[in-house]
């Protein structure tokens, strides 16, 4: 194990992070289409020579785990036919990516002749063609359905643009100067990232920086020992649910086996579902990438982004099961089940730390594509995520309006959708009395509400419908999300969790996401806590005094404590003892 | 188009911080007197008006002073402090979340344990009005008048201070919102602020944010600008007070009271301006700024003169470096600010290690209670102050004798705390420390300039607060700068800003066209309009109008950031059209590497800013600060000290000089340390520092440089 200064590690450490904060804010700045400007539907990496990942921006913690596959195919691929001036990309899940929107873009780095690493950037693009517009539905049931696929690739060969490549996304994608202009912001970003490099080497000499990486990895990996050693080694359980493969309606199975020894973990997927029908099958590196995701929320968050904190982690998945599919099954929508892989996980790492673990979260934002020609003729994407709420904690509440911890995306403005789009916003806020109760409760649900001003084809991809986000120690399970055609109105139709369709002028609809689980027993709960959310009407009168027994009088704005005592005495003595 | 303090007027600067209120005042007769006096955190005001008593003791009360700027952290610290008042917000039915909800970002990954901003309005008071306006402008549902007089009704019984009013697509048609500002002025005692009136651009939540913290600023600015406003007329005070804005411009009281918000980086800002104006003098177009204090280091840059601007900052979630993508700490204010990043790494910031063995600087801080250890104060936990101490950077004692330092102290918190843990001795530690707080700094130095494009090697650092200067070398031999300037006045530097500082108005004008639908007479039309609109509105409030500056912000068709171009007063012909579009495609390659010049670019807004007063002219405030420092003042005999430069250098005896007037006519090879009053400099081996003839102490090293 290499041995350096600490002084010299955090020095090195700023100068990564720093080069992958300025790659990361480059993209943004300037990307075209709202997945990057508004979503920020993207991910910054920095990778030694051998293809581990030494930096990782603040982007979308389940894109990083799957950049070594990338990076494989690439070496598989070109071996040693890389020279300075390439930038290569690819998307196809089955050559080194995990769905066709997110392109990789790598640029090596070259110091002379040495290859010491490499930049990338992976960008979630708006349209990569296939069958709807986003090539995001969930009733795909072939890769051939889903757009098109670019195994890895030279987009630039020595420094010159293949013009070639160019040409047949231009013909292939449904918003080509978008995706061109969001391709252009990733070559910005990688450039900057090899500027970054090159300064560190220029600086302190080749064999010091990669020496000094390796300490970075090393020292990355002594903190997930220490975890490690924090558990109490055994074995751990835990099943989760997709609702639906968004064909056949028949719920989906993730089981988890986590197995911790005094110096790994070992996480096995075995008795999880079979391949689905539809889109929502997880390539074997994107279940990986979660996995890693996952557990690096057990280190402190300060901790150095790298690929040392996976060397203890072994990750196995059945070949043909829809955690490890095969060819040619569709996986536009994998990124929902990558979200109950993270559930999973979470559920069997709650028991082997039930005191660090919160309660489920929302289960992943809720992914919505509205398409349709404007009225010059041109092709029309938006992109849209809801995300919700996170569970209940140890020591303090979930939290509405937010990620879950391994997503990292963005809303859009109302006022943006309205400027660019045919569509309005009706209402977009918390609903009262949802999410899983707890002594600290779960995040609520988020509601958004769509109007659409002209006819267009809609696609949304949800879920927890049916599987609610579960809370743990005695706290209660989440809300269900809803999928309402024109609610209120007489005609009111409820949707399934996944589906593509066609709106018409004046249709309104209406998702509303899971609420997030609860932690603990509802009865121990801070009374004002409860009145706080009963004043701030998160929470009604009726919600406060069935589920947790406090009784607040609404004129005088206090909690009766007495009738509380009472009313939790009574509620206590009917709950079975299950806890 | 400067003036100068004529016949007996005196202009003044006030600079109030966590610890010490600066104060200096410009003399008819080209003098500086300056003053530095505890700050009074219970009301500030009580601390400045005691510092100018102490000042103008001598003379008859504040009547000569004409106009006095004041910096102040009282918007900053109310937010930091969430004591600003009890704060209702007026929304579109349907929207009241969207304060609350943000933008679903976190600044952090892997973190379950964070925590969102708490919301500074609670969600009892965020309150839905009926009414719908769409992005054309079209009313699509009237205003509900009795929703609004409902909730009025309410906020009024439960002791409501202040009303936000943000309502969607409002940036299109402030109709709506206009009509509810009626409403509110109709019950007296209750501040409040329109979206509209404050900012007429698109995006819900960062203009319902800036809306609300503008309202929730108003009691308190304004009750604290009142009562300096008494305790000034009390000192005989007949002269204007002004306010530096968080832009680097000053404002009067009236519109500092309507518009806090802009306020917020208030003293920051007036470093910036102050290291631009002396650097204009002294022949530094292009700076880096450096300013470094006991819990933060502030950077920003200046090109060609020019100070840098961003369109949006983030409050209230502590420290920042650039991290505008990474938002979600805190809450953002949508105006032009000047561009600084901020770190938390000060003198007083601490020293710890992680559990697997990691070192740290920072970002927590001791404060000003205890302080470091070396203070003697009760504080035991190693601070970057205390590194120095060990390294003998600061002698044995700090501004003018008037803090003690006590080194033994500094080395038992490091030794015990940290030295043993590494198995070296804490000089060794000391300097280990000494070089992460200057990474960490560097970070807001490299947010400013290599993540904008810009190459450090291309500028000077200009180094100043109270512990800039000891850091300066350190910083610049890293980022490979050539130069480094440590003006005079470096500790006390911001109020030279508030002096320098112009008194001027901005507006901001939602235009969104595409430039290759528009010629340059429909432009040249369109400019001229809102020109023209502008300058009448400000005449009619009575404001004289020296200069005007325009500004065109441009971006790719499709993109959503945009870059400022500067435009040419006069016509706007073909020629000059064509020269914006140009600058245009330059600055987005040199900002971000890259750049399309066949594409479409599109017009999104027009900046106007009028300059209404100018401040003291560069050339007689540099004069005016070299003539304040005590140039001959106490003894000159240079003594030598042992201090410590690293494993390479190790010891070395280190000439000290009270003032910079001891350093010779030829320069003088370091390592120097020069102890002023006010800050203390350190020149190490390998830098040179003479003085130039504006009297600022430049360090120069054979290594750099792009030249």
């Amino acid at each position: 194990m290499a041995e350096i200064d600490p002084i010299a590690l955090e020095l090195m450490n700023n100068s990564l992070s720093s080069t992958t904060d300025e790659m990361m804010i480059t993209t943004h700045r300037t990307g075209y289409s709202g997945s990057i400007k508004y979503l920020i539907d993207f991910s910054a990496a920095l990778f030694n020579a051998r293809g581990e990942m030494i930096a990782q921006g603040v982007g979308m913690p389940h894109h990083l785990g799957a950049m070594p596959g990338a990076f494989e195919a690439i070496v598989r691929k070109f071996g040693d036919d890389i020279h300075p001036g390439d930038l290569i990309a690819l998307n196809d899940p089955y050559d080194g990516g995990t769905h066709l929107p997110d392109i990789y873009v790598f640029k090596p780095i070259f110091f002379g002749l040495e290859r010491v690493g490499s930049a990338v950037l992976m960008a979630h693009h708006i349209d990569v063609g296939g069958r709807t517009p986003g090539s995001m539905a969930a009733d795909n049931t072939s890769i051939h359905q889903e757009g098109l696929r670019l195994p890895p690739l030279k987009l630039h060969d020595r420094g010159v643009p293949n013009q070639a490549v160019f040409d047949i996304i231009g013909k292939n994608v449904r918003a080509p100067d978008k995706v061109f202009g969001d391709l252009r912001a990733q070559a910005a970003a990688c450039a900057i990232g090899e500027r970054g490099v090159l300064a560190l080497v220029h600086r302190y000499g080749l064999e010091t920086v990669q020496r000094t990486w390796d300490a970075l990895l090393d020292y990355t990996d002594r903190m997930m020992q220490g975890v490690i050693r924090e558990m109490t080694g055994g074995a751990y359980t835990f099943e989760d649910f997709v609702d639906d493969d968004g064909m056949t309606g028949e719920p989906v199975r993730i089981a988890v086996r986590l197995v911790v020894t005094e110096d790994s973990l070992a996480v096995d997927f075995t008795g999880s579902s079979p391949q689905a029908k539809g889109a929502i099958n997880s390539t074997f590196s994107y279940t990986v990438s979660c996995v890693q995701s996952v557990l690096r929320c057990l280190l402190p968050p300060e901790t150095p982004n790298n690929a040392g904190a996976f060397r203890r982690i072994k990750v196995t998945a059945p070949e043909g099961s829809f955690l490890n599919p095969k060819y040619p099954a569709a996986v536009a929508a994998r990124g929902v089940t990558g979200c109950r892989v993270d559930d999973a996980l979470f559920g069997a790492l709650s028991k082997a730390l039930p005191h660090r673990i919160p309660a489920a979260n929302d289960g992943g934002n809720t992914s919505m594509r509205m398409a349709g020609l404007d009225e010059n003729g041109r092709q029309y994407i938006l992109m849209e995520v809801v995300c919700g709420s996170r569970g209940g904690r140890p020591n303090k509440d979930g939290i509405e309006g937010i990620n879950n911890p391994n997503q990292n995306l963005s809303n859009t403005p109302v006022e943006a959708l309205e400027a660019d789009f045919p569509v309005r916003v009706n209402q977009y806020g918390f609903v009262p009395d949802t999410g899983g109760a707890g002594q600290y409760r779960g995040g609520m649900s988020l509601v958004r509400e769509w109007e659409y001003l002209t006819d267009a084809m809609l696609q949304v991809r949800a879920d927890r419908c049916r599987f609610v986000p579960w809370g743990t120690q005695g706290g209660r399970p989440g809300t269900p999300s809803e999928n309402l055609l024109n609610a209120g109105s007489a005609d009111v139709q409820r949707l399934p969790s996944k589906f593509v369709r066609d709106v018409h002028k004046g249709d309104r609809f209406r998702h509303v996401s899971p609420g997030a689980g609860g932690y603990g027993d509802p009865l121990e709960r801070d009374v004002h806590g409860v009145l706080e959310d009963v004043l701030d009407e998160k929470l009604s009168l009726d919600y406060a005094r069935r589920v947790y027994g406090v009784v607040v009088d609404p004129t005088t704005e206090k909690v009766d404590l007495e009738a509380t005592r009472l009313e939790r005495q009574r509620l206590r003595a009917r709950q079975p003892s299950i806890n | 188009m400067s003036i100068k303090p004529e016949g007996n007027a005196v202009l003044v600067g006030v600079d109030i911080g966590g610890t010490f209120t600066d104060i200096v005042a410009a003399l008819p007769d080209g003098r500086m007197i300056s003053a530095k006096v505890r700050s009074t955190p219970r009301d500030f005001s009580l601390g400045i008006c005691d510092g100018l008593r102490q000042l103008f003791k001598a003379r008859d009360g504040l009547a000569p002073v004409v106009q006095l700027n004041h910096g102040t952290t009282v918007a900053t610290n109310c937010i930091l402090e969430r004591k600003g008042a009890r704060t209702a917000l007026i929304t579109s039915s349907g929207f009241r979340d969207v304060f609350e909800i943000g933008r679903v970002r976190v600044p952090v990954l892997y973190d379950l344990q964070y925590e969102k901003p708490p919301s500074l309005v609670e969600r009892r008071w965020r309150l839905e009005v009926r009414e719908r306006i769409d992005a054309h402008g079209h009313v699509v549902t009237s205003l509900a008048d009795d929703d609004v007089a409902r909730h009025l009704d309410h906020a009024d019984e439960k002791g409501i201070e202040a009303v936000a009013v943000c309502l969607l697509n409002s940036y299109v048609n402030p109709a709506h919102e206009r009509q509810i500002g009626r409403l509110l002025s109709e019950r007296p005692g209750l501040y409040f602020t329109l979206s509209s009136d404050l900012l007429r651009e698109l995006g819900e939540y960062e203009r319902t944010s800036t809306t609300v913290l503008n309202a929730y600023l108003m009691p308190v600015v304004s009750r604290y600008l009142d009562r300096l406003r008494s305790g000034l007329r009390d000192l005989a005070f007949a002269g204007d007070l002004m306010v530096m804005g968080s832009n680097g411009g000053l404002m009067d009281v009236e519109t500092a009271t309507e518009q806090p918000a802009f306020m917020i980086e208030s003293g920051p800002a007036a470093g910036v301006i102050a290291a631009q104006a002396i650097g204009r003098v002294s022949g530094y177009l292009n700076l880096i700024t450096f300013d470094m204090g006991g819990t933060t280091a502030k950077a920003s840059i200046v090109e060609d003169g020019n100070v840098s601007e961003s369109p949006e900052l983030e409050v209230g979630g502590g420290i920042s470096y650039g991290r505008k993508l990474v938002g979600g700490g805190g809450y953002p204010v949508r105006a032009t600010v000047i561009d600084l990043a901020e770190v938390g790494a000060g003198g007083g910031s601490l020293v710890w290690f992680d559990q697997a063995g990691g070192l740290h600087v920072g970002p927590r801080s001791t404060g000003a209670d205890p302080g470091p250890a070396c203070y003697g104060r009760g504080g035991t936990q190693a601070t970057v102050t205390d590194a120095c101490s060990v390294l003998a950077y600061i002698g044995d004692a700090i501004a003018g004798g008037s803090v003690p330092i006590y080194r033994e102290q500094a080395q038992v918190a490091l030794a015990g705390q940290v030295a043993t843990r590494l198995g070296k001795p804490p000089h060794e530690v000391a300097y280990g420390v000494y070089e992460i707080a200057a990474a960490n700094m560097m970070r807001a130095i490299k947010a400013v300039s290599i993540e904008r494009g810009r190459d450090p090697r291309d500028f000077t650092l200009i180094a100043f607060g109270g512990n800039g200067a000891l850091f300066a070398a350190q910083i610049a031999t890293a980022m490979r700068m050539g130069t480094v300037l440590i003006p005079p006045l470096a500790g006390v530097f911001s109020v030279i800003g508030l002096l320098a500082a112009d008194v001027k108005n901005h507006l901001v004008i939602s235009l969104k066209r595409k430039l290759n639908a528009l010629g340059p007479g429909d432009l040249s039309e369109l400019v001229g309009a809102e020109e023209k609109d502008y300058l009448e509105r400000l005449r009619s409030r009575g404001r004289g109008v020296m200069a005007l500056e325009r500004t065109v912000d441009l971006r790719y068709a499709g993109q959503n950031y945009h870059l400022a171009i500067p435009v040419p007063a006069g016509p706007l012909d073909a020629n000059a059209h064509a020269q914006f579009i140009a600058a245009f495609h330059e600055a987005h390659r040199k900002t971000y590497g890259h750049h399309a010049p066949g594409e479409v670019v599109e017009l999104v807004n027009l900046r106007l800013t009028a300059v209404e007063r100018p401040g003291i002219a560069s050339e007689a405030l540099s004069r005016m600060a070299q003539c304040a420092h005590p140039l001959s003042s106490g003894p000159q005999d240079s003594v030598t000290r042992p201090a410590y430069f690293g494993p390479e250098a190790g010891w070395l005896s280190t000439t000290v000089l009270r003032t910079r007037a001891g350093v010779p006519e030829a320069g003088i090879a370091g390592p120097v340390i020069i102890e002023e009053y006010d800050a203390t400099m350190l020149i190490p081996p390998g830098w040179r520092a003479r003085l130039d003839s504006h009297q600022n102490v430049v360090l120069t090293t054979g290594r750099q440089s792009n030249g």
